[in-house]
């Protein structure tokens, strides 16, 4: 029983890092764009350290829970490059090539149920802020997902997607989903309390 | 339990995305159709076209926005 906790806490403190990681590197990355649209970004307020502190977070989340953590992460990445699926990176590789590169390294390293959980999780977590957001990107000149798809079937995508990932990993789910939610909570809070 | 809720979430959104398509074709359509009678109540009303404000072409005009006309049967209806 108790261990069993421990377990759930220690997926739990995981994932909280690893959004945290996520979120500084990806605040990095946008810090012009944010600084347009007016959002609170993470990395302007960290400075120049904000990548190492981002590489913290993610060592501490592995620390915690190495196939959980990392999963998520290479699956945040793989959903991030949806955003620029014909883009030549700096690898010479197109985004869905890269996509698919970590996907299969994430796989064979990690676990084909765990990557799969992983990347379906992030793609509804996706699908459900872009759903959100989808107002605001409008107003900042942005192309979300939502916008591509259509709202409503963003929706029930993000719903089926969440669905697949709970199947994908049913052991794993409801801490990940509790952190995630938590997580997001908090950023939303923060985003409300900055615009009030 | 689950397997079956996602397919049935996958049913309802593939249902969706066909409905959709075939609904857009069809409003398009209808869409047209509509306009050239809108259109023609508008010019009647004014007395004037109220695409181009003259008398000269505007049947043809009206005419050339309208639905395929393969669509219609002999007595010209759609």
């Amino acid at each position: 029983m108790w261990l069993e906790i421990f377990n759930y806490g220690k997926v739990f403190m995981s994932v909280i890092f690893c959004a945290a990681a996520v979120k500084i590197a990806d605040d990095f990355l946008d810090a012009d764009i944010d600084k347009c649209a007016g959002r609170s970004n993470w990395s302007e307020a960290i400075g120049r350290g904000a990548m190492i502190y981002s590489m913290l977070f993610l060592g501490l989340a592995a620390c915690l829970n190495l196939s959980v953590s990392l999963s998520l992460f290479f699956g945040s990445y793989s959903v991030g490059m949806f955003q620029d699926l014909n883009h030549r990176f700096p690898t010479t590789l197109s985004g869905w090539q890269e996509c698919l590169v970590v996907f299969t390294f994430g796989a064979i390293l990690l676990g084909l149920k765990i990557m799969v959980f992983s990347l379906f999780f992030l793609l509804a977590v996706q699908l459900f802020d872009d759903c959100i957001d989808a107002q605001a990107d409008k107003n900042a000149g942005l192309r979300n997902l939502a916008h591509r798809l259509g709202l409503v079937e963003a929706y029930l995508l993000a719903i089926l997607t969440l669905l697949i990932s709970w199947w994908a990993g049913r052991d794993v789910f409801v801490p990940v989903l509790c952190a995630t939610a938590l997580f997001y909570g908090c950023l939303r809070y923060q985003e409300v309390q900055k615009n009030a | 339990m689950l397997e079956t809720i996602i397919l049935l979430f996958s049913a309802l959104l593939i249902g969706y995305l066909i409905g959709k398509y075939h609904g857009r074709i069809k409003g398009v359509e209808e869409g047209k159709s509509e306009a050239i009678l809108t259109l023609r109540e508008k010019s009647f009303e004014r007395g004037y076209c109220v695409l181009c404000c003259k008398a000269e072409n505007c049947r043809q005009r009206i005419d050339s926005i309208g639905p395929d006309r393969s669509t219609y049967n002999k007595r010209e209806e759609w």
